[in-house]
């Protein structure tokens, strides 16, 4: 039977993938137009373009780590779900939102990456420090699993 | 707990909803400018280098100074002609430039092209004045070319006054030069209609990302006034003789008209403590005319710096463009009267 427990840690998933897969898309999305605009004028440096325009996607790969977590942890992955009582699937829900939020950062990745593209158009020897920039904002989507997964160990989700 | 799960996933919904309308809002400045910048700054990349510019400085020739510049963006242009060429160049670049532009900013992208109608008209007017045939315009600017290329065939100022009347009504300006002969008048005038009018246009705008023109055009503005202030006190003219000249909508020239008679040449930028153009003129006052191009200029990146979206990036690309041709054009002309590297580095502005 499904309980409340039970939805509460699937809309958890849902949210990590969800909310994640939107920013990532986003942030890519914003990247790719000025990694456009560059290739139009430059061909060559589709190199470091897609080095950059990557970068926001790794947001969504911590939303599907998130999601999937949950429904291993819950065993609806594994086709044996558990009795999961109310807390522990606000719990699941909790650890979801803290991954679906922080993966916001996608966003803003995507447009310092967007920046840092033309930045390397104009100087092609910034590429390094473009990602560095970049990467800052990542490091807020890192912190947020970091604490899904603490959540997640602490409530013996998994 | 069923109706504590609906209440929270109720409030889940409405919180996304909520993160959608702030994302949505702080994208809708940056998305549609995106392309645009991102080609404007691989065409940045692409400028000629100090590097580049010193060789052609040092080159030992014209014609070495030529192959120089065939090397760069400018190659295919200037087979034929250089001065063609460079006009082919810049007319293209802003073809190509208004073809990739947000349809929400075309508009303002005129305000920044008008600058060449009036160079073009105030350069055929010039030429007319002196009796000599026009150069042939540069195909830049809201007058369609043709129409242009008409205008530089007129064969007098009135029939230029006359074919210009729907974009820049010179009537008033006309009936003071055939008294006076002198040309100022309508030069001043074509200055003030095109200033005045864009300023106008871009205050009355509710774009927010055009409120960095406001910025630009006010500086142009008060670099124009600031240059007939000066001119004026080096010829010994009164203000009441300069006021139908100075451009309205600056930020210097109330304070500067209360005490212009008063005033000595060299007291002038004590009127402008406060302002950015105490320290550059008081710096350059031997050459302030160049100082004030260079300022632009400067104006020009600092704007595209510190607005990196929108339509700032395109106010200093094209600063660099003209300042770019501008050196072109002065090594061109210096090697041409065979002056030496040290004489031509004077005449050329480096864009950082």
């Amino acid at each position: 039977m499904i309980t409340m427990g039970i939805v509460f840690a699937i809309l958890g998933a849902a949210i990590s993938m969800g909310v994640a897969a939107i920013s990532s898309g986003l942030g890519v999305g914003i990247a790719g137009s000025a990694g456009a605009g560059v290739i139009a004028e430059d061909p060559r440096k589709f190199g470091p373009i897609l080095v950059l325009q990557a970068l926001p996607q790794t947001q969504g790969i911590y939303g599907f780590l998130g999601a999937i977590l949950i429904l291993i942890g819950t065993g609806v992955l594994g086709g044996t779900i558990a009795e999961i009582p109310d807390e522990l699937g606000l719990a699941a829900l909790a650890g979801g939102i803290v991954i679906g939020l922080s993966s916001v950062t996608a966003i803003a990745q995507g447009t310092i990456a967007a920046s840092s593209m033309g930045a390397v158009a104009k100087r092609p020897e910034t590429f390094g420090q473009g990602v560095v920039l970049a990467v800052m904002a990542e490091t807020f989507a890192i912190f947020g699993l970091l604490v899904a997964i603490l959540i997640f160990v602490g409530t013996k989700i998994m | 707990m069923f109706g504590d799960g609906i209440l929270i996933f109720l409030l889940i919904v409405v919180s996304i909803a909520l993160l959608s309308i702030l994302i949505r809002r702080s994208l809708r400045e940056i998305v549609p400018y995106l392309y645009l910048n991102a080609r404007i700054s691989a065409k940045e990349g692409r400028c000629i280098k100090p590097v580049e510019l010193e060789e052609m400085i040092t080159s030992p020739s014209v014609e070495d100074m030529l192959s120089v510049l065939e090397g760069t963006e400018y190659g295919k242009y200037i087979q034929n002609s250089l001065e063609r060429g460079l006009n082919a160049y810049f007319g293209e670049l802003h073809a190509e430039i208004f073809e990739i532009i947000p349809k929400k900013v075309k508009k303002a992208f005129t305000f920044l092209i008008r600058k060449w109608d009036v160079y073009n008209i105030k350069t055929i007017l010039r030429c007319i004045y002196a009796g000599e045939s026009p150069p042939e315009p540069i195909p830049v600017g809201e007058i369609e070319e043709e129409k242009m290329r008409e205008i530089a065939e007129s064969s007098d100022i009135e029939e230029v006054v006359s074919l210009i009347k729907d974009h820049y009504d010179l009537t008033q300006a006309f009936e003071k030069y055939k008294n006076s002969k002198n040309l100022l008048f309508l030069e001043g005038a074509i200055d003030r209609i095109f200033m005045e009018e864009t300023l106008k246009k871009i205050l009355q705008t509710k774009k927010k990302e055009l409120w960095v023109l406001r910025d630009y055009f006010t500086t142009l503005i008060d670099l124009t006034n600031l240059k007939i202030f000066l001119r004026a006190k080096i010829d010994g003219v009164k203000i009441k003789d300069i006021e139908e000249f100075l451009i309205e909508g600056g930020t210097i020239s109330e304070r500067l008209i209360k005490n212009f008679d008063d005033l000595e040449f060299e007291e002038i930028a004590s009127q402008l403590e406060e302002t950015p153009y105490y320290h550059l003129l008081i710096d350059n006052i031997e050459e302030y005319e160049k100082a004030f191009d260079e300022f632009r200029i400067r104006m020009g990146k600092e704007i595209s710096t510190t607005h990196p979206f929108g339509i700032a990036p395109l106010i200093g690309f094209f600063c660099k463009k003209e300042e770019e041709i501008r050196n072109i054009r002065a090594i061109y002309r210096a090697k041409e009267a065979g002056l030496l590297p040290e004489e031509i580095r004077k005449l050329v502005f480096v864009y950082g």
